[in-house]
């Protein structure tokens, strides 16, 4: 039997379950194009361009996490609302900067793929961004 | 057979998803919706597994499982359901529908590939 919901309770699950759906995409984009480029660059030991990768993979799922158990009804105010977006920007921020460091890197070793899996980051970074700031705000 | 449909409507996560099982010595198909799937298949059935989003353009994914499920020629290729809905509902959703399992994004690939290893083995 379904449990009985609050008027507006219904409609409040439903955008907050979409926003969750969108959000998720995108990091999923992030995290698993980042775990490519992370492979490669570990296999032909640049370390530094390794980690930078890494850490990315390592926060993109952090925020997948923070997004599945706080928005959601029980959980939800404004107060939690800017706060994801806010993680989120400084997130976005953070790993924009640990491309452009790997983004060297690949150019140096004309990693011909790995270069445009990052575009493909960045791509990705930029939709979480926009849909982060028009659902959240 | 390590080969495998995948059905996904977001390009960038078909190319993401055939990088990393290509790299795990899967060979991959990939097309954008539920009809396209269909025909994919008309042409060759020779999968051992699909991957199925569950928001597709037109039919959606769920529906497109029970179509299989239920078709003579393609129901015993297991099918794992996609989808960046968790919960426990969407979960039980894809399994009602017939999905052999179940896999929310974002993808953990060591995990995909477990379940995709075990659709291969298992006994239809």
């Amino acid at each position: 039997m379904d449990t009985p919901t609050l008027p507006g309770q219904d409609a409040l699950a439903s955008r907050l379950s979409s926003i969750r759906h969108d959000l998720r995409n995108s990091l999923g984009l992030v995290r698993g194009f980042s775990e490519l480029v992370a492979e490669t660059l570990r296999d032909i030991r640049l370390d530094d361009g390794h980690r930078a990768m890494e850490i990315i993979c390592t926060e993109a799922s952090d925020l997948t996490n923070l997004i599945t158990l706080s928005l959601v009804p029980t959980h939800y105010s404004d107060d939690t609302a800017r706060a994801i977006l806010a993680k989120i920007l400084h997130f976005c921020e953070t790993a924009h900067h640990n491309c452009t460091f790997v983004l060297t890197t690949c150019r140096n070793h004309q990693l011909a793929t790995e270069i445009e899996d990052i575009a493909k980051i960045r791509e990705s970074l930029t939709t979480l961004e926009k849909s982060a700031k028009a659902r959240l705000l | 057979m390590k080969r495998v449909l995948l059905v996904e409507d977001i390009e960038n996560t078909r190319v993401l998803v055939g990088r990393h099982l290509s790299r795990k010595g899967w060979t991959i198909e990939g097309c954008s919706s539920a009809e396209e799937c269909f025909a994919t298949l008309r042409r060759d059935s020779r999968f051992g597994v699909i991957l199925m989003d569950v928001g597709l353009p037109g039919m959606d994914g769920l529906e497109a499982t029970r179509t299989l499920r239920q078709s003579v020629e393609w129901n015993a290729i297991p099918i794992i359901i996609l989808t960046a809905h968790a919960s426990a509902n969407d979960e039980k959703k894809a399994m009602d529908a017939g999905a052999f399992s179940y896999e929310c994004k974002p993808i953990d690939f060591d995990k995909l590939l477990r379940k995709m290893d075990a659709a291969i083995t298992s006994p239809t």
